[in-house]
């Protein structure tokens, strides 16, 4: 076997250059590639009707200090407030949304309720899938990865008091999510050797024999029993038929060549790891976007969740090394109308701005047709909490950034008084040109915002 | 709906087994009231636009009727109490609403909502199909296949974590199989198909040793300094740790601060990334001798593994040896490998990290601390433009390092404590360090003989494959195989030797891991044909049933042997076998996995209290978990009465709980029954930290989340939810002073929305004298109260109109209540014990188990005995 015999047909190389970080990405190889599977190797060539449309919806636990955050006026013109102020050169690639509301859960706690619109931490709360998800399962098919779920901390955090994760399945199983920007860009574009793509396509052999054991067994155990358990055991058997969809998938992917990328300098990778006090938070913070615009500049995926801060506690503490901060983030956002928590609050929300503006910077400067990245994927800002001090969980602080040429038409600061956040979710649905699932937000959301439409 | 007598009762439940019908069986109380309460209301203030005449906004509320599983009228009702709570509706021109008879709507929808969300799960009352929950997975794995408590503890991060419903995670509806799920379970069964069985001889462990003294670099001769950014050398004076000829003598310590025998001093770590390349023990062999001194605290060595990383561990070991005489410490670690690359270390401690050697003071006060203060004082006057006043400072500065430099005393000397008795100090004699690994107890495992009898030829044949299936699976199945069953599995072993060109304990492995997905495994199943009316369980089921509810696992030897027989189901043997089953260690995980769940133990933590907090810590945090355990767990152990739990005599706590009580005597890290009076302000779980804390935001109390939290798990009666976006109470504003409860007051201006917190709050006021971190107080504290913060008022009323006073009284009206609180438990315990909602089919049912209850001084193994006997515990 010689899986990479026919890698190498490509004779013109050319280059990308990101101006911020440095990082060089060598295009890969038109012939070689599906259409759909990597599209930055057309970019500049590609046409209208082959390029994806993507979104990505990224949490900012918390919510903001919204007095130095939320402009006073409406519409283009706005004045940029302090926190804004880092987001001054794409002012003209974002719409704040003022106004929008979770009704479930929020405040500190409505990590879980952000994507799903009715799913809470209390015990008793019905856990369904969430809206990534559902676009995932319609857009997903045609990428290597359906979605990608990213974190600032490893895992679902499931059990403990608050999500790592913003993704969720169908019958409601939390889906892990990756804080590594490394690990991330290994997995999107590190390629297989010989050695694992046999061990992997005798490991999905072993687990078809186990997958049709169990169903024969599932079977004869039908047969015995009643009704209702025989309706319960059904989810049983399309967990099965799922997962053998699934590994066909994967089988069909592990054999066409990743996209080829040169890796950003990661440099120090322990201090890159969010779950180590040695965390460097900027670069870990930078790579990170670096990396999900790889992905998305790749066709790699075309949806994202990301929980970039986390809720009740942002997660890592990071801003508070940094700087002289006397607070954590959770005792900021419960100021108590103490003016040195509001300040300090405010200086900590200017910096995970900049982040953002570098985020929306990266985007921005990678070409896409004959506009870039950022025209053409829809990035959310978005928190469940509104005034933390008051635990609300309405006036959400909300952004859509990008997704200009997918016909995004973005107003400046739009409020949209007492409208569910799940309207923008819908929002973008219409964009993606993906139908509105049923029982969409489970009811938490009746209608667009046409606005920005 | 016509009030139905008991025979149609029972019919219409048979029904429910039969069709899974829905709603039909509702208290008779339900229509009564919503004749009585509902009805009048909604005619004298609603129907004007939303009756038969008009359909304002689409919606009439004369047709919505009692049956909430109907159509969308549960929405509808949900709808109808938001606006009126709201104060929306009626519209302010119409006359308003008398506030009690608004609130007694309120609470009929609320209650009524939550009764239809239950009967939607509750089928009739049948036990449901469900699958094992993580908690059981694991234990029964291990049991089954006698694995080793530290690996099977690993699978945690393998599979998900489970839904929950009604407040516990073994209920069917929240515990899904998807293709996560299954993903999950093939990678978990191909984990333990690895360690279970092995292939080939015992792999060698591989070694790090090393004196203590060929590594320790000598302590220098001096101690360096910098002032200014100038670099001081001075004599060392006392040393801290000696380098001698056969090993390092450590002495404690420049860095103690002081802080006591609880605090712990590195003196070694080791890095075991090339060692520890797979989950397994290790053996740890440290040649070491101590004095205690004069504190005379044992000396024990910490030694902790991976700090701060997802594979930290961390074991204490005694050091029994004399500084003269040294001997060997020896221990053997389970130690896990992480990711690739991860950096992990064992870092060696000791205990009692105190201040006996100190540095130099005269130094640190003439020189080094007032030095300080320069550098700014420079910048504030180049910022103010004074050049006098700069050119003074930097003379200042010259002054302090040409002081330093003359300085010339030894740096560090004993504390005056010990400056005369200096054989006192407390010591440690670090000889040499070893660590092997992995090793195994046995070869090959417990699990490998277990399923296979001893090694096994790379090439035995299809009958041992046989044999061993036919061993494993009656286990596995947890009941008799059937005619196939056997046939099914080792046709998998046959498949891995012919398809995928396995070695024979390779395919075993593989068929072992369609043993573990198999849906006869990961599901409790209870057979019943289609016609069926409710049956007896066999003694199979009975066994399953058992060992689940109480021990969270498959049943053992004896369940299995006693079912054989056809015995379990017998009255008296039952009630043995639980006896048997509550006095086993086992026990722990119903303790565990119950009371972690009723009483929200698997939430605390979740509050993480703010700087001002500054008694809170890790330790405390950890301490509050297990203070709820032990308690439930003692008055399991003990068969006390439940109503302990709503106020006792004494507590199960350990000396960081007790400093946080104010409770004296208390020493060391063990909880133990400790008695108290009232005086302790303790007792229950009202008064326990994590509870208080977790009721709590981190910053302050809050008596509606309390009240809430008590409603719900307390009396099983949750209040009515409350209308969207209501909002929270403000924290204090600094100037304003005002407690909690005077915010309150100002916050319930809406009469409806005072009608329900006039019932609620009282629950929650009651317990003001706990802080947000649960710590006494009789004066509001945290937020920005700090001078002049008024007193508390905790005084109020229950809505059965017992008035209370203070904490106290609080305590006698809940006991005097205990019957409510009786009830809700079983509730509770039933729900537990079954997996699935408890309604109003079960009304006869929790009137036995209250009944048993009360003829047993409330004690908590009469009901568990109780439940066990019910008939809907032994029936499907």
């Amino acid at each position: 076997m010689k899986p990479h015999a026919n890698r190498r047909p490509l004779d013109r190389r050319s280059f990308l250059r990101s101006t911020s970080a440095g990082v060089v990405i060598g295009l890969p190889f038109l012939e070689a590639m599906s259409r759909n599977s990597l599209s930055v190797a057309t970019a500049g060539e590609i046409t209208e009707d082959e390029r994806p449309r993507r979104s990505v919806f990224c949490f900012w636990g918390l919510g903001m200090n919204g007095r130095d955050y939320t402009p006073q006026e409406t519409g283009k013109d706005y004045q940029l407030t302090p926190i804004l102020k880092p987001l001054a050169p794409h002012r003209d690639d974002m719409t704040v949304i003022s106004g929008l509301k979770l009704t479930h859960s929020g405040g500190h706690s409505g990590d879980r309720t952000f994507l799903t619109g009715t799913a809470t931490h209390a015990a008793d709360a019905k856990l369904r899938i969430s809206a990534d998800q559902e676009l995932a399962e319609v857009v997903g098919r045609q990428t290597r990865f359906p979605s990608l779920q990213l974190g600032v901390r490893r895992g679902t955090g499931f059990g403990s008091p608050q999500d790592n994760t913003l993704s969720w399945t169908r019958s409601g199983t939390p889906l892990p999510a990756e804080n590594r920007p490394h690990v991330l860009f290994d997995k999107l574009f590190r390629p297989e050797t010989p050695e694992m793509l046999a061990q992997r396509e005798e490991s999905f052999a072993e687990q078809q024999s186990v997958l049709d054991a169990v169903r024969e067994e599932a079977r004869r155990l039908e047969k015995s029993l009643g009704k209702n358990d025989r309706r319960k055991l059904e989810e049983y058997f399309t967990s099965i038929r799922d997962l053998e969809k699934r590994m066909a998938t994967d089988r069909q992917w592990l054999h066409k060549p990743k996209p080829q990328v040169e890796a950003p300098d990661f440099g120090d990778e322990q201090s890159l790891d969010p779950e180590k006090t040695s965390l460097d938070y900027r670069r870990y913070q930078r790579l990170m976007f670096d990396v999900i615009a790889l992905a998305l500049q790749t066709d790699s995926t075309r949806v994202i969740s990301y929980m970039a801060r986390k809720d009740n506690s942002d997660g890592t503490g990071a801003y508070r090394k940094e700087t002289d901060n006397p607070y954590g983030y959770h005792t900021m956002t419960h100021h108590g109308e103490d003016p040195d928590k509001l300040k300090w609050w405010t200086i900590v929300d200017t910096h995970y701005m900049e982040e953002w503006a570098y985020f929306l910077d990266r985007l921005k400067n990678i070409t896409e047709g004959d506009g870039n990245l950022l025209d053409h994927t829809m990035v959310v800002w978005g928190s469940s909490g509104g005034t933390i001090n008051a635990h609300n969980n309405h006036h959400l602080p909300t952004m859509l950034c990008g997704g200009g040429r997918l016909g995004i038409q973005h107003q400046g600061h739009l409020v949209k008084e007492d409208v569910y956040l799940g309207n923008l979710w819908q929002t973008m649905f219409g964009v993606m040109g993906v139908p509105v699932p049923g029982d969409f937000q489970g009811g938490e959301a009746d209608g667009i915002i046409s606005e920005v439409v | 709906m016509p009030m139905f007598l008991p025979r149609h009762v029972l019919f219409a439940l048979l029904m429910f087994a039969l069709c899974g019908a829905r709603g039909l069986a509702a208290p008779p109380e339900v229509e009564r009231d919503y004749q009585e309460q509902v009805l009048p209301f909604l005619a004298k203030h609603c129907f004007e636009c939303h009756g038969p005449k008009d359909g304002k906004a689409g919606l009439t509320l004369h047709d919505l009727g009692v049956d909430f599983a109907a159509g969308d009228n549960a929405d509808q009702w949900k709808e109808v109490i938001d606006r009126i709570n709201l104060g929306e509706m009626p519209p302010e021109e119409k006359p308003r609403p008398d506030v009690r008879q608004a609130f007694a709507v309120v609470q009929w929808v609320g209650r009524e909502l939550k009764r239809a969300e239950r009967e939607s799960r509750l089928a009739g009352g049948q036990v449901m199909l469900r699958r094992l929950n993580r908690r059981e997975y694991i234990n029964t794995v291990r049991d089954l296949l006698a694995l080793d408590d530290n690996f099977a503890a690993t699978l945690n991060e393998t599979l998900p974590a489970d839904g929950k419903a009604e407040g516990f995670d073994r209920v069917s509806a929240a515990l899904f199989v998807d293709a996560t799920q299954m993903d999950a379970y093939l990678a978990a069964a191909r984990l333990i198909a690895e360690e279970a069985i092995v292939v080939g001889p015992e792999p060698a462990g591989e070694k790090i040793a090393f004196e203590a003294e060929v590594k320790t670099q000598p302590e220098r001769d001096t101690h360096r300094e910098t002032i200014f950014g100038e670099r001081v050398e001075y004599p060392l004076g006392v040393k801290q740790y000696e380098v001698h000829k056969t090993g390092v003598l450590h002495i404690q310590s420049k860095f103690g601060n002081g802080r006591g025998p609880l605090t712990w001093g590195r003196f070694e770590s080791v890095v075991l990334n090339d060692l520890v390349t797979e989950d397994g023990y290790y053996r740890v062999r440290i040649r070491a001798g101590a004095a205690r001194g004069r504190r005379g605290e044992p000396i024990q060595m910490r030694l902790a593994y991976a700090t701060g990383t997802s594979v930290a561990s961390e074991t204490i070991v005694p050091v029994n040896h004399s500084l003269e005489q040294p001997g060997l410490v020896e221990t053997v670690l389970f130690l896990r490998a992480g990711e690739p690359g991860q950096s992990r270390r064992l870092t060696l401690q000791w205990n009692g990290l105190e201040k006996v050697i100190r540095g130099n003071e005269k130094w640190a006060k003439t020189i080094k601390t007032p030095s300080r203060a320069v550098p700014q004082q420079i910048a504030a006057a180049k910022a103010a433009g004074d050049q006098q006043k700069v050119d003074e400072l930097y003379k200042l500065r010259d002054d302090y390092i040409r002081r330093a430099k003359e300085f010339n005393e030894p740096f560090f000397a004993y504390t005056e404590d010990y400056a005369d008795h200096t054989d006192e100090v407390p010591k440690l004699f670090f000889d040499s360090f070893e660590i092997e690994g992995p090793v195994h107890e046995s070869w090959p495992p417990p699990s490998h003989r277990l399923l296979l009898g001893g090694p096994t030829p790379e090439n035995a044949d299809l009958q041992l494959a046989r044999d061993v299936v036919a061993r494993l699976l009656p286990r596995a199945y947890r009941r008799p195989v059937k005619p196939g069953e056997v046939e099914q599995i080792t046709a998998v072993v046959q498949r891995g030797v012919t398809d995928h060109d396995m070695t024979f304990p390779q395919a075993m492995r593989l068929g072992l891991q369609a043993v573990l997905c198999a849906p006869q495994f990961l599901y409790v199943a209870e057979p019943s044909a289609e016609a069926e009316a409710p049956r007896a369980l066999d003694d199979y089921e009975l066994a399953s049933r058992l060992s689940y509810f109480l021990w969270s696992t498959m049943p053992d030897e004896t369940l299995f042997r006693l079912a054989e027989q056809g015995q379990l189901h017998r009255p008296e043997l039952l009630r043995s076998q639980v006896e048997r089953m509550l006095n086993d260690p086992r026990s722990a995980q119903f303790v565990e996995s119950f009371a972690g769940q009723w009483l929200s133990v698997d939430q605390f933590g979740s509050v993480e209290p703010a700087n001002q907090y500054q008694d809170y810590d890790a330790e405390l945090e950890e301490a509050s978990k297990q203070e709820v355990l032990a308690f439930f767990a003692e008055v399991l152990a003990r068969d006390l009465p439940i109503t302990n739990f709503l106020d006792s005599d004494f507590l199960v706590i350990n000396e960081r709980l007790a400093r946080h009580y104010g409770i004296e005597g208390v020493e060391g890290r063990q909880f133990r029954k400790v008695a108290i009076t009232p005086a302790h302000h303790r007792g229950g779980i009202f008064g326990m930290a994590g509870l208080m804390t977790l009721l709590a935001d981190g910053t302050r109390t809050l008596p509606v989340r309390r009240a809430a939290w008590i409603m719900e798990n307390v009396f099983n009666d949750p209040p009515p939810p409350p209308p969207p976006n209501a909002g929270e109470i403000q924290p204090n504003t600094a100037g304003e002073n005002l407690t909690v409860r005077e915010r309150l007051d100002r916050h319930r201006n809406e009469p409806t929305c005072a009608s329900c917190h006039t019932r609620l709050d009282p629950f929650g006021l009651a317990l003001e004298n706990y802080d947000a971190i649960g710590a006494w107080r009789t004066h509001a504290n945290g937020e920005n109260f700090r001078r002049n913060s008024p007193e508390l008022d905790v005084s109020g009323e229950l809505p059965s109109g017992r008035r209370f006073d203070n904490l106290e009284g609080f305590k006698t009206a809940l006991m005097a209540e205990r019957e409510r609180f009786a009830k809700a438990f079983s509730e509770k315990l039933l729900t537990y014990a079954l997996g699935r909602p408890v309604g109003y089919v079960d009304r006869r049912t929790i009137d036995e188990l209250t009944a048993a209850l009360d003829e047993n001084d409330y004690r908590l193994r009469s009901l568990v005995q109780a439940i066990v006997a019910s008939e809907a515990f032994r029936t499907k």
